[in-house]
């Protein structure tokens, strides 16, 4: 058990830095060679972690042997536009100027359905509002709708919007983060001042606190024990 | 490119490895099979203390990297290979030379299979 209990351990934290070093797309986003490697390491690393008469080498060789080779390749294909496109493929486009490209949709093995479902996914129940639509190299569907059918903008509107500024947490469930404190130029007399402005005493007491970049601030209260916020 | 030349070194380094993990398991399964092969001569001399002697001395060689060898081959197939000297001791306590030639065989074809095995070569990649 204590074997099993170790190697379980160990193979979970090389799969942990292996996919930390793939990068932070999304399980859904996955490149068909993304999505091989995360299949072929579950398989690999669940082996050696159930088995304990296979030495734990013959999950972990593997394991960093397609870790290296998805590193090498990845290099590669940021530098090699064909490799790219050899190894991702290449988007296709489905619908152009509203009329469907049946070849390619033959091509890729996407059947009427499966394109109508994908447009009223996205509000879209009219092909011939479509100008474009491309399947993606990670699968997923993007709609390109002729201008007239596109939502108008605060620009074309002449209305100056309020630009969006990135909060900045101060306090997380409690928990100060004095460095995000500091990089807004504010202090703890400040700090002090916004607690007690919301009947807090201690940092402790706060859910949530984030500032932005033009002083907007987003104050909530903990819990009580009850449940209520206080 | 630091990712790069981490990830080719990486490689390399396991590359080497296993090069060297197959280069040095046929050595010393074919040493230790020596050592038997050696061990049934003195048997079908019926010098017993002798063949004693050198089948003690292949299995203290083959345990001397026991741990090392856990790590490497299927313990399955390490745990055989102590059992089958087990078996050859107890034949030669008792000298039985038949039953003797025939674990001596049978161990010496499972040490020279687990060298192969690990070569590096087509016909084990294939």
């Amino acid at each position: 058990m204590f074997t099993i209990f170790v190697r379980t351990v160990i193979l979970y934290v090389i799969i942990i830095v292996g996919f930390r070093l793939m990068g932070k797309r999304q399980v859904g986003e996955l490149e068909p060679s993304e999505l091989v490697l995360s299949l072929l390491i579950a398989d690999l690393a669940s082996v050696p972690m159930q088995e304990m008469g296979i030495p734990l080498h013959t999950g972990v060789i593997p394991i960093l042997t397609l870790l290296s080779l998805v590193m090498i390749l990845s290099v590669l294909t940021m530098k090699s536009v064909r490799l790219r496109a050899l190894l991702c493929g290449k988007p296709s486009i489905i619908v152009r100027e509203g009329q469907m490209d049946q070849r390619e949709m033959s091509r890729n093995r996407l059947t009427v359905d499966e394109l109508l479902e994908e447009l009223r996914g996205q509000g879209i129940t009219d092909l011939a509002r479509v100008r474009y639509a491309v399947l993606e190299t990670n699968g997923r569907l993007s709609v390109l709708p002729y201008a007239g059918e596109m939502p108008v903008s605060a620009q074309q509107m002449g209305v100056v919007g309020r630009e969006t500024c990135l909060p900045l947490t101060l306090i997380s469930d409690g928990r100060l983060l004095a460095d995000n404190l500091h990089r807004r130029g504010l202090n703890h007399r400040w700090l002090e001042k916004m607690l007690a402005a919301h009947d807090c005493r201690h940092p402790s007491e706060v859910f949530l606190l984030t500032i932005d970049e033009l002083g907007g601030i987003y104050f909530a209260k903990r819990a009580s024990r009850g449940g209520k916020n206080a | 490119m630091k990712r790069l030349y981490v990830a080719l070194t990486l490689l390399l380094m396991l590359l080497a490895a296993s090069i060297w993990n197959g280069w040095w398991i046929h050595q010393l399964t074919e040493e230790v099979a020596a050592g038997l092969e050696e061990a049934m001569v003195l048997v079908g001399r019926e010098d017993w203390e002798g063949a004693a002697q050198a089948t003690r001395r292949a299995r203290e060689h083959w345990q001397k990297h026991g741990s090392l060898l856990r790590v490497l081959l299927r313990h399955s197939d390490a745990d055989q290979v102590l059992l089958s000297f087990a078996v050859m001791e107890a034949n030669l306590q008792w000298k039985k030379a038949d039953q003797y030639a025939a674990a001596n065989a049978q161990l010496v074809c499972l040490l020279r299979l687990l060298g192969g095995m690990e070569r590096p070569a087509l016909h084990n990649v294939l």
